[in-house]
């Protein structure tokens, strides 16, 4: 029957007669404002930090001047290597909420829903901790002995 | 399968009538109030108005409404109730500023008040002058009201029944007790039983060809409580808006006069200098209407066909689009025209019933002329002929007469309600809509409703129109009942039970040919040019013999019988009407 | 008049097929005929079994919302001459499908009183109207234009994808009591669209923009929702 009475309860809270909705306890969360902040500005940074590095690699120092020696030297200073672990980790949590946004839209079973994001998040966080600790630990002085 | 309700009092009809007497029914929360409407809410042809609601709140000029009240009162041609009309314009300014405060976004002006805008017959000192009367939101005064009253139906929890036709009214012991309606969605028949039924099911304007009204304007409610006994009043007299879009009857609102713009023919001449010296553009409807007919008549149409020019270029860019939005997208849309640089070509389109069900100040239905009144039975808006239009109704005063008498209707029936008891049913509730329903679907051969529908419309639009003489009137009659006889005979196509709009338009054919039937006949009779009814063989107003409404009843054998009751006069004694 | 081909997905909740098809019918009609004509006309003269809502015909009722040619239009504001002579039409995406073009709207009329969707102030109201600057009333004006017709609504994907999401709609009329000066519990709107399946599901796709017959800035709403409810916490 087509009487819109009162809304029935869903997911989302149990209806309030009169409008509005009672949110179940525990559920409040503010993680999807903070995402979504974090994802603002991160992402406003991530533009100006690969615009740059698009910039300084491909026009400036040229694809045909690349070359091991180049970037050896650039990692020689911190600051360069703060750059590249904050390019590194901007996209892949980028890359990360975009994946998160699709499970959830789309992987239905809460059970199903829970392994594919584990999996996601497992090789996502895997690969970042392996890019950060190989930007961090490098040693020039080693990698140039080894040549 | 047959489900049946009980209620304390229902509301038929989720317009801007309905839903504030549900408002008000709801304010107390014991009282068991259910909407029934055959769409979903909002979707009802509250919406669609656009120019503004009148109420002399004096924001931005002085303003009385007393003279709120003169002006209605000439409007109406002196066929309006007085007392009525001195309820409306009184209590005006009251519900306005309760409609604010539910949350209606008027416009504001500089100081934050409500703005308001000059309109059609609207004038300060009884006639001195065209004021600023009209509150307004934009171009959508209508669409603000709907949604801000179904808002705060929403916020009383009020029951809401929607997609359900009512299809017949229960009567027992000469006392409403009730109404039976058709879930379309399921095709079932539903009984609703009650203390008290408003009827707030609006207009009819699907009987002539050119109209305003939505498809869902068929004047259901005044149709049922017609075949039940209940008189009609003043059914002559329906308005033709003067600026409909050419061909497709879409309202321009008079707004767009209001603020400034003006009516040209094909010699490019402001003609209602000619017609109207003092209130120009902004004379009311009828008189308007008329004048462009004439113009089209005497061949100053724009090319010399049916249409004339509503100009509005001298205006800007900045007043047509901000203040008139909504008009200046449906040029776009439909005409292709832009109205801040290309003048619209409209005509006059069938607008509004000034007549309907009868009722007393507080919406209680009368079932004669002489005031016996109907226990549990009450009508406002459209639907009802309180009269406050009399024989034509002003711009802005049908918003005004839904919230005014919506809201009064509302109150008397929770009072009526608090001490009443619930009505025993009769016996045997569904059975005659139930027949009529099957003997409607069980018919295999025949032509479709709409052709009868197309004839009726195009005979009501040329013979009982902007103007009418007795030879075409009776036409229109003879054809009309020509029409009746075919209706029985009509075949549907859909014959399932789910969502059968194909029947539900064959049986809402049947209630516009009842009342296109009661119209023709009253204007039939009526011997006289008085507001919208202009009869070209009786040219002048008759008040020694004609200053009366007429109330058609619907008699044994199909006959209809035309009675007459006695205008209430108070303060403004009849005089020659001049815009 | 000119030859158009008027395709319907058709479904018969009574009938033997179980899945709805598409039914090909051809028809004169004008340039400047409506899309809600060539269904008006194919209704009462060809098969009156094809079934819509339909109402006021000119955009405001919001009754007649459908996908034509795979977008979200009004039937009634979409003329002929743009359409070209070959035309799709299909129910909105994303309710179920009650008759041919009808879908069901209770779970759309549903979430919209889950934001409150009127205005809330307990003050003692003034003897004449509460005051509203110009400026104040045209901060939430966009948004008092929505007709509920649900075009925004059934043209997002993430709506598409889960029920649960609020939806544009609901989020758009929510907007109106929020930035209106008059009401007093913008808060407690926040708090109801702070929610995974409130604001938050929007993935800001620009559907509802576009699909939008009262050219609402749905989208660009929903952001100031989404900004009302980051200053709400940070203060």
């Amino acid at each position: 029957m087509s009487t819109v009475i009162a809304p029935a309860g869903s997911a989302r809270g149990q209806a309030r007669r009169g409008g509005g909705y009672e949110q179940p306890q525990g559920r409040r969360s503010n993680f999807e404002l903070y995402s979504w902040f974090f994802m603002r500005l991160s992402g406003l940074i991530l533009i100006f930090l690969s615009l740059y590095h698009l910039v300084w690699w491909n026009l400036i120092v040229g694809v045909e001047h690349l070359s091991a020696d180049l970037v050896r030297e650039r990692w020689q200073n911190p600051f360069w290597r703060f750059y590249n672990v904050a390019l590194l980790l901007f996209a892949m949590l980028h890359g990360l909420n975009g994946l998160r946004y699709s499970i959830e839209d789309y992987v239905r079973k809460p059970g199903a829903q829970v392994a594919v994001k584990a999996v996601a998040y497992t090789l996502i966080l895997t690969s970042m901790a392996i890019g950060a600790f190989a930007l961090f630990t490098y040693n020039p002085a080693v990698a140039a002995a080894a040549r | 399968m047959t489900h049946t309700h009980t209620y304390d009092a229902l509301v038929i009809g989720a317009g801007g009538a309905g839903l504030m007497a549900a408002i008000y029914l709801s304010r107390n929360p014991s009282m068991k109030t259910a909407v029934i409407s055959k769409l979903y809410p909002t979707r009802s042809h509250t919406g669609a108005a656009q120019g503004g609601i009148g109420a002399a709140l004096g924001n931005l000029e002085e303003d009385s409404p007393e003279w709120h009240a003169f002006d209605t009162v000439k409007g109406s041609d002196y066929l309006g109730d007085q007392d009525a009309i001195d309820v409306m314009c009184n209590e005006a300014v009251d519900v306005i500023i309760e409609l604010e405060h539910m949350g209606l976004p008027f416009s504001r002006t500089p100081d934050g008040r409500i703005a308001q805008r000059p309109f059609g017959g609207h004038s300060h000192h009884f006639g001195q002058g065209p004021v600023r009367r009209s509150c307004y939101a934009a171009d959508r005064t209508g669409h603000m009201i709907l949604q801000t009253l179904y808002q705060n139906c929403i916020k009383n929890d009020v029951d809401f029944f929607n997609e359900f036709q009512v299809v017949d009214m229960l009567m027992e012991d000469r006392r409403c007790c009730g109404v039976v309606a058709y879930h379309v969605d399921s095709g079932d028949l539903h009984i609703f039983r009650s203390k008290a039924v408003l009827w707030a099911t609006g207009g009819f304007g699907r009987v002539w060809s050119i109209t305003s009204n939505a498809v869902a304007g068929t004047g259901d409610g005044a149709a049922i409580t017609f075949r039940r006994g209940i008189p009609l009043e003043d059914m002559e007299f329906y308005q033709f808006h003067p600026t409909g879009i050419y061909k497709l009857g879409i309202l321009i609102t008079e707004g767009v006069r209001g603020e400034g713009g003006v009516l040209r023919n094909d010699n490019g001449e402001r003609f209602m200098e000619r017609y109207a010296p003092t209130m120009k553009d902004l004379a009311s409807r009828d008189v308007v209407s008329r004048a462009i007919y004439q113009e089209m008549i005497e061949g100053r149409g724009i090319g010399g066909r049916r249409f004339v020019y509503l100009d509005a270029t001298h205006l800007g860019a900045e007043v047509v689009e901000k203040k008139l939005p909504d008009i200046t997208d449906f040029c776009r849309t439909y005409l292709g025209v832009d109205p801040v640089k290309q003048p619209i070509p409209i005509q006059p389109t069938a607008h509004y019933a000034m007549g309907g069900i009868p009722t007393d100040i507080n919406g209680q239905v009368v079932l004669d002329e002489n005031g016996t009144l109907l226990p549990g039975c009450y009508a406002a808006g459209e639907a009802a002929c309180v009269s406050v239009h009399g024989a034509n109704r002003l711009g802005t005063n049908s918003l005004l007469d839904l919230v005014v008498f919506g809201k009064r209707a509302g109150l008397a029936m929770a009072e009526y309600c608090a001490t009443a008891d619930i009505p025993e049913l009769p016996s045997d509730p569904t059975g005659p809509i139930a027949a009529e329903l099957e003997r409607l679907l069980a018919q295999t051969t025949g032509e479709p409703a709409a052709k009868i529908r197309e004839e009726m419309q195009n005979t009501m639009m040329d013979f009982v129109g902007v103007y009418r003489e007795q030879a075409g009137i009776q036409k229109a009659v003879d054809k009309v009942r020509e029409l009746q006889d075919r209706y029985r005979t009509l075949v549907i196509m859909d014959k399932g039970k789910r969502f059968n709009l194909d029947l539900l338009e064959a049986w809402e054919l049947g209630n516009l040919l009842e009342l296109a039937e009661v119209t023709a006949v009253s204007a039939l009779a009526r011997t006289e040019s008085r507001g919208a009814h202009s009869r070209e063989d009786f040219p002048d107003r008759d008040d020694a013999n004609w200053l009366k409404h007429t109330f058609a009843y619907r008699r044994e054998g199909g006959r209809i019988e035309l009675r007459y009751k006695p205008v209430t006069i108070t303060r403004f004694q009849p005089k020659e009407r001049v815009y | 008049m000119a030859k158009a081909t008027i395709r319907i997905l058709r479904y018969n909740p009574e009938g033997d097929a179980a899945a709805p098809a598409h039914q090909d019918f051809a028809i004169d009609v004008e340039p400047t005929d409506r899309v809600l004509d060539a269904l008006n006309h194919i209704k009462w003269y060809v098969d009156g079994t094809l079934t819509f809502r339909r109402s006021c015909a000119h955009g405001i009722c919001g009754s007649d919302a459908m996908r034509i040619n795979g977008v979200n239009r009004l039937a009634c504001k979409v003329l002929m001459r743009d359409v070209g002579s070959r035309v799709t039409v299909e129910p909105l995406m994303g309710f179920r499908v009650i008759k041919d073009l009808v879908v069901d709207m209770d779970a759309f009329f549903a979430q919209y009183r889950s934001v409150l969707p009127y205005l809330i102030n307990d003050s003692r109201p003034p003897e004449r109207e509460r005051l509203q600057s110009p400026e104040d009333r045209e901060r939430f004006d966009d948004t008092t234009k929505c007709i509920l017709c649900a075009a925004c609504t059934t043209s997002c994907p993430s709506y598409w994808a889960n029920e649960e999401f609020v939806g544009p709609a609901a989020i758009v009329n929510a907007h109106r009591f929020i930035f209106d000066s008059r009401d007093s519990a913008p808060g407690e709107r926040l708090e109801i669209l702070n929610n995974r399946e409130g604001v938050w599901r929007c993935r800001t796709i620009f559907n509802c923009s576009e699909a939008c017959p009262r050219e609402i800035k749905v989208t660009k709403a929903i952001g100031e929702v989404k900004r009302a409810i980051l200053y709400r916490q940070s203060t």
